[in-house]
């Protein structure tokens, strides 16, 4: 619900780290550059180089000069790591709170979400093999 | 070519334009960064044209200074190469052909691309055979498009130039300047009543209001600035007590407030456990809320 | 501006000619084509009232050529006010300053000036020749500065003094509009009257005049070429000084 109101630059961030979460930009994978990003999306560049710079300061995307954005190796895992911490906090606690309003019971919330992990396939939780470290002069 | 600046900067200090008994600009003081997208937003009357005619020389101003790269354009050898004001009712020769008005312009200008004057005429099917003046409101802007954009002025005030344009040709617009900004940074005023579709492009915002500056700050702080606040009347009426509220609507026992000024981590917290849903504002509204008339005077905030 | 040899070198400071020189030169190219409309139609005219003339009086003595200055005058003048509304808006938007506006319209002006005053002394000059072999005369009349006693060679020097004034008369009256709008029409007397005062006055053979009758025609067109080039400056300079603090208007 804050999402909608997020500035650009941290839903373009924050579309680019669920790229990375997902698998769609692998590690050692090149980026759009911010003028592409632009251009594609229709956004100003330096919204696009904020959060570009934002991704670089967390460690998610790093600079090889002269040649573009790259997936930091072991971004996925780092993002895993994190989602994982505030999984509960942002996406179980609203579950809680909403069923509680609705007088729903706790154990039907439980037996739902049984049910439908054994339904789907789930998304590999482990981190695919770790890429070799490329050189990061660049980086920072 | 390849242009060697990073775009002019713009500074406007205690500046008053008058036309007679009208007030067109009333005592403006303001900086446009070099190198940025700014937006010039207001309504018609409310001085934007008059501000990019001082920034180019076209007039000199009642009283106050303008200063584009640190010096006044009017009559500056050195400065009015480098400013480029594109009007919608487009300062062309009508009578001779879009090749003698290039011819014209390039001359003029020591950044003037060549090449890019040649795409972007294919891009808006212009003969450069044909002369302006025959030309219908759509092809005029797009004209005037042509020599803002492929003068590669270091300081460019594009003002209206959407006007006429079908909605192709305004992408194709917002495309062919996103790209050749990104390759040729620049300062770039534009000024367009489609806020909605230009949002996103620019990075700061101006809004002119009855020839004083309302608004003047960075896109994002200003879209983050308006937050509309959904809930019980008594709910929300408690929540914006003390805020500045641009306007209010309300459906059955349901209040939507817009308010302006930025919400904190624990307003978003209480508005939670008080059942109001926050949600943003989009620019267009927020600038229809702060340019009514029937807001009077009691804006504050504008530096 | 030339790109083939030059290499793209980003820190090469882009090579600009002289404002004053680029409007000179795109003026005179549009004056040109002006022209190459205008003589064609200007000698079929001439032909055809020499013919009608030579019909009606069986042979005529004086020079037509010279009867059509007004025509031309008149052109020029109102080529010029064309000129001075249109150029001034789109100079400013192009980049430049009103100071090479100035330079360069008067510049190009008395390129054009000088031009038809003297295609039209080799026109005169030609008629002159074909009257001799019809066997007619060639009669100078209508020679407004020089007189008809004056040599020949008085009339490119008469003539370019009447192209001038007509140019930079144009050019005043036509800023004059663009600076005050239709207030513009109260300062006409002002600005037309040296225009017609040399059209209309100086009709009257300067040998009428009384005193002038004694000096000798090279005088005599020295003292009348100078009046004119001195009005052609005063008027040239009140064009200039309107044109260097004209305000361009918030709507084209």
């Amino acid at each position: 619900m804050f999402d909608g109101r997020d500035p650009v630059y941290l839903q373009i961030a924050d579309q680019i780290r669920q790229d990375v979460l997902s698998g769609a930009l692998a590690a050692e994978e090149q980026v759009m550059s911010t003028t592409q990003y632009a251009t594609t999306f229709r956004i100003n560049p330096a919204t696009a180089a904020k959060a570009f710079a934002q991704l670089v300061d967390e460690g998610v995307l790093y600079k090889r000069r002269g040649v573009g954005m790259f997936v930091a190796p072991g971004a996925r895992e780092r993002l895993v790591a994190d989602a994982r911490e505030s999984f509960f906090a942002d996406t179980v606690d609203p579950v809680a709170d909403a069923a509680r309003v609705l007088g729903i019971d706790v154990e039907d919330v439980v037996a739902r979400l049984r049910t439908r992990a054994a339904s789907e396939p789930a998304a590999p939780v482990t981190a695919p093999p770790a890429t070799p470290a490329a050189p990061e002069e660049g980086s920072r | 070519m390849t242009a060697t600046t990073a775009g002019w900067g713009v500074e406007l200090q205690g500046v008053t334009q008058r036309f007679g008994d009208v007030v067109a600009l009333d005592d403006v003081s303001l900086t446009v960064r070099p190198g940025t997208i700014t937006g010039l937003l207001g309504r018609n009357g409310s001085g934007k044209s008059t501000l990019g005619s001082l920034l180019a020389a076209f007039r000199r101003p009642t009283a106050g200074r303008v200063l584009v790269d640190g010096e006044e354009p009017w009559e500056n050898e050195r400065v009015v190469p480098g400013v480029c004001f594109v009007r919608e009712s487009g300062d062309v020769l009508d009578d001779f052909s879009i090749k003698d008005n290039l011819a014209y312009v390039s001359g003029a200008r020591p950044t003037f691309s060549h090449e890019l004057a040649g795409e972007l005429l294919d891009l808006f099917e212009l003969d450069p055979k044909r002369k302006p003046g025959k030309f219908s409101r759509g092809k005029k802007s797009a004209f005037g498009i042509v020599l803002g954009l492929a003068s590669r002025a270091p300081l460019t005030i594009l003002d209206e130039v959407h006007l006429g344009l079908d909605a192709p040709s305004r992408y194709a617009f917002y495309d062919a300047l996103l790209a050749d900004y990104a390759a040729h940074p620049r300062t770039i005023v534009l000024s367009s009543h489609l806020i909605g579709e230009i949002e996103r492009l620019v990075e700061d915002v101006v809004v002119l209001d009855r020839g004083r500056v309302l608004v003047a700050q960075d896109a994002e702080t200003l879209r983050a600035e308006g937050v509309s606040v959904t809930g019980p009347a008594a709910a929300v009426e408690a929540f914006v007590a003390g805020r500045e509220v641009l306007a209010t609507q309300r459906l059955g026992g349901t209040t939507q407030a817009t308010v302006r000024g930025g919400v904190a981590e624990g307003d978003v917290r209480r508005a939670r456990q008080d059942g109001l849903e926050l949600g943003p504002v989009p620019l267009q509204d927020l600038f229809v809320h702060l340019t009514d008339p029937q807001r009077a005077t009691h804006v504050g905030g504008a530096r | 501006m030339t790109a083939t040899t030059a290499p793209a070198v980003a820190t090469r400071a882009p090579a600009r000619t002289s404002p004053t020189l680029h409007v000179a030169r795109r003026q005179g190219v549009a004056a040109l084509r002006l022209a190459a409309w205008f003589w064609p139609i200007a000698l079929l005219a001439l032909a055809a009232v020499t013919i009608t003339a030579w019909v009606v009086e069986g042979r005529v003595d004086v020079s037509i050529a010279v009867h059509g200055r007004q025509a031309l005058v008149w052109f020029l003048f109102s080529q010029a006010i064309q000129v001075a509304a249109t150029y001034p808006r789109v100079h400013v938007a192009a980049g430049m300053t009103r100071r090479s506006l100035v330079r360069g319209t008067l510049l190009a002006s008395g390129a054009t000036g000088l031009a038809y005053a003297l295609v039209l002394t080799g026109v005169v000059l030609v008629e002159r020749w074909l009257h001799g072999l019809a066997g007619w005369g060639s009669a100078l009349r209508e020679v407004q500065l020089a007189g008809e006693r004056a040599p020949l060679w008085a009339l490119p020097i008469d003539t370019v003094v009447l192209t001038l004034l007509a140019i930079t008369t144009g050019l005043l009256v036509g800023i004059t509009y663009q600076r005050w709008g239709a207030w513009a029409t109260l300062t006409l007397p002002l600005t037309v009257g040296p225009l017609l005062a040399l059209l209309f006055l100086g009709i009257a053979p300067t040998g009428d005049v009384p005193g002038l009758g004694d000096v000798a025609p090279r005088a005599l067109v020295g003292l009348a070429g100078g009046v004119g080039a001195l009005g052609v400056l005063v008027v040239a300079a009140a064009f200039a000084v309107i044109a260097r603090r004209l305000p361009l208007s918030a709507q084209a």
